[in-house]
């Protein structure tokens, strides 16, 4: 009787209910493809905008744009032998995008 | 008795199509989905190789520029001609040649006396550099521009440097 039974769900082929989550992971498994590559891609745009944004950061303190704030260095030198010197040298600071350039106050080159 | 004739009589027609059209939709949505991821795999390969390479092609130029001396330019298109390289020795110029940065330094007479690739073979990646400018403008700057080209698109980014040893 069981092998009966087991004979006759074998031929019966799948039940809607088997193929509809068959289908249903074959989606999700579609979808969890491109929901991996979707993220890489923002990730890679925002990379080139921040690479962009980075070289017209350096590009701008290069030439030192816009507006340096005075401000000063401490510089300090010790020798070997305990003897030194430290100075304060005035600069006048540029920022741009997170990023510092410093000018010799007073001066045309740093 | 009854189920066991309706499982042996096998699929109607319309089962048949129904069952035909699922599996052409699944397969015609795989095969987009996956088209698509490996397209968009390799557009981003493409520009993050680019991206290796112009920043670095930027930089090592950048350093040249910046620490080299006697540096020289065109006086009516203000291009870089030559300059002292730390590295390359006098007479340093910087070209494109066949998608590569060379560098050439020239003897005393102006003939190409050694011949080097500015960066390693493997950083193009299948990239060609297409374009480099090296041009100076009325206040000393000199500003570096680079173009590379993929398969699939053209990528290029410029930046600005004070020589350190203009003279």
């Amino acid at each position: 009787m069981k092998r009966n039974t087991l004979r006759r769900r074998a031929c019966a082929g799948e039940t809607l209910g088997e193929v509809l989550a068959a289908l249903l992971l074959a989606a999700l498994s579609a979808l969890t493809l491109a929901g991996t590559v979707l993220p890489a891609g923002r990730i890679d745009l925002s990379v080139r905008e921040a690479d962009e944004s980075f070289y017209k950061s350096v590009s701008a303190l290069e030439r030192w744009e816009g507006t340096g704030t005075a401000g000063s260095l401490s510089v300090t030198a010790v020798r070997a032998d305990g003897t030194g010197f430290s100075a304060e040298i005035p600069v006048l600071v540029y920022e741009e995008g997170g990023m510092i350039a410093y000018q010799k106050a007073g001066e045309g080159t740093p | 008795m009854r189920r066991r004739s309706r499982a042996r009589r096998g699929f109607t027609l319309a089962e048949t199509l129904v069952c035909a059209a699922l599996l052409i939709l699944v397969s015609v949505a795989g095969v987009t989905v996956t088209a698509a991821v490996l397209n968009a795999k390799s557009a981003m390969t493409e520009a993050a190789n680019s991206q290796t390479l112009i920043s670095t092609a930027l930089d090592a130029l950048a350093n040249e520029l910046r620490f080299g001396q006697e540096l020289r330019f065109d006086p009516d298109t203000g291009e870089l001609t030559a300059l002292t390289s730390a590295v390359f020795g006098a007479g340093t110029c910087f070209s494109v040649e066949e998608g590569i940065v060379t560098a050439r330094a020239a003897g005393a007479e102006g003939e190409t006396v050694r011949r080097y690739e500015l960066l390693p073979r493997p950083l193009y990646a299948g990239l060609k550099v297409t374009e480099l400018n090296v041009t100076a403008d009325g206040d000393g700057f000199v500003t570096i521009a680079v173009a590379v080209a993929g398969r699939r698109d053209v990528y290029s980014r410029a930046v600005t440097v004070r020589p350190l040893n203009r003279g």
